[in-house]
């Protein structure tokens, strides 16, 4: 007996739920197929456990898209694109390493080409010949009462999302891909076919830009929660 | 969130660890399009439908009348190809007649031999040739000629009906067709049906 006619055969039985409480609980069942069987399924193009897959995973890959591109309608269109490489790809997948690193990686180079294609990649202040010591070094102090400032503060993920979505989109595109995705300068640089000193000189430039933005943010959080309390 | 997280970076990373946003469902009933048109481009013998059927079949169609148009062309109007080979070569049109007995008589032969005739009986041209000929069956026919003078003459039958080597190679062909969409139609019924039978085994 299926998980699915399990529950059905429960909930006849007990006569506690109501018909659109069972479909939701064949939904919640369905959704919990290990990922083995999705992908077993996906490679015979089951549409069953292809939309499975997509109710595990979309959430997380959405929250990937949305960190690549500003708006929401971008974010879904590229969702719905890097889910069909997904499935296109699935029998190409080796059951060694983790999936959900596989599939993230796949929905990254969508997301990258994706704003090649709709032109979203433009790079400010480029400068081949960055000092990053003397740079760094001026602002070392600086940044660092800030930054331990920004840590107090305990901001939540979508303010901080949408002060990463305000910057940049050279800065945005490195910030995201160095930093929250562990690419190096070297892969940053051919994916986004620029010179690893332009990768670098974007990283640093996008790290003082979050961080003012964000101590901005904090200021004014901090003025507008004293005025409230006076 | 303070907890190991001394810089920025470091920030950023476990904001952005697992985070995740719902996406909303006119997104997923856009994905389930998506995807049922992505399986339905995709050939797959376990879902195979009356669509891949009606594709197999207009396919032989499609393939059996451009055989049948090729042949009954070739029939049609025989030497076509020959000709447009020996166009290439600037070739020269001649008025010929050819024999039975596969000799070729050239346009200037026939004039050589009404010079002859005319000079020993004086009677006309046609009537010599006929005289002569008259147990033969004669038909005349357009050859080329090529630059260097060899006459490449079309191979024409008396009847104009599609020789039998022709007509064998053309019900070959069908012949063959035929066996291969019914064995691609046995093999699909039969690979649908053991997929199926699975599916109930595992239920």
């Amino acid at each position: 007996m299926s998980k699915t006619s399990l529950c059905f055969f429960t909930v006849k039985n007990i006569g506690l739920l109501s018909c659109n409480h069972y479909v939701f609980f064949c939904y919640i069942v369905d959704i919990m197929i290990d990922d083995s069987k999705i992908i077993e399924g996906c490679r015979s193009n089951r549409h069953k456990y292809q939309m499975a897959l997509y109710d595990k995973y979309a959430p997380m890959l959405r929250g990937i898209c949305l960190r690549y591109v500003k708006n929401g309608a971008d974010a879904d269109d590229l969702l719905q694109e890097g889910f069909i490489k997904i499935l296109k790809n699935i029998s190409n997948y080796v059951e060694t390493g983790s999936f959900k690193a596989w599939l993230k990686r796949i929905m990254i180079n969508q997301a990258i080409n994706f704003c090649k294609q709709k032109k979203l990649l433009k790079y400010t202040d480029l400068c081949e010949n960055f000092d990053f010591d003397t740079e760094d070094a001026n602002d070392d102090y600086d940044n660092r009462k800030v930054e331990n400032r920004i840590i107090e503060a305990n901001l939540s993920p979508q303010q901080i999302l949408s002060l990463i979505n305000e910057l940049p989109d050279g800065y945005r595109m490195v910030i995201n891909l160095y930093v929250i995705d562990g690419f190096s300068h070297k892969e940053i640089a051919e994916q986004l076919n620029i010179s690893v000193n332009t990768s670098k000189s974007q990283l640093s430039r996008a790290r003082k830009t979050l961080l003012d933005k964000t101590n901005e943010l904090i200021i004014k959080n901090k003025v507008s929660y004293e005025q409230e309390y006076k | 969130m303070s907890r190991n997280i001394n810089n920025i970076d470091d920030l950023l990373r476990s904001s952005f660890e697992d985070f995740s946003s719902a996406p909303s469902p006119a997104v997923r009933a856009k994905v389930s399009k998506s995807i049922k048109n992505f399986n339905f481009l995709r050939f797959n013998p376990g879902s195979f439908n009356v669509f891949y059927l009606a594709a197999i079949v207009l396919g032989t169609s499609v393939v059996v009348s451009i055989s049948a148009g090729v042949f009954s062309s070739e029939s049609e109007h025989p030497g076509t190809t020959k000709n447009a080979e020996s166009g290439r070569n600037s070739a020269v049109e001649q008025s010929v007649i050819v024999t039975n007995s596969g000799k070729i008589v050239h346009d200037s032969e026939i004039a050589d031999f009404e010079e002859n005739t005319e000079e020993n009986n004086n009677f006309p041209l046609q009537q010599t040739v006929t005289d002569n000929y008259t147990d033969l069956n004669v038909s005349e026919k357009s050859v080329s000629q090529s630059d260097n003078s060899e006459a490449e003459v079309a191979v024409i039958t008396e009847t104009d009906s599609i020789p039998e080597e022709k007509l064998f190679v053309f019900d070959t062909i069908v012949e063959t067709v035929k066996i291969v969409v019914a064995d691609t139609i046995k093999t699909e019924v039969r690979k649908t049906v053991e997929v199926k039978k699975n599916r109930r085994n595992q239920k």
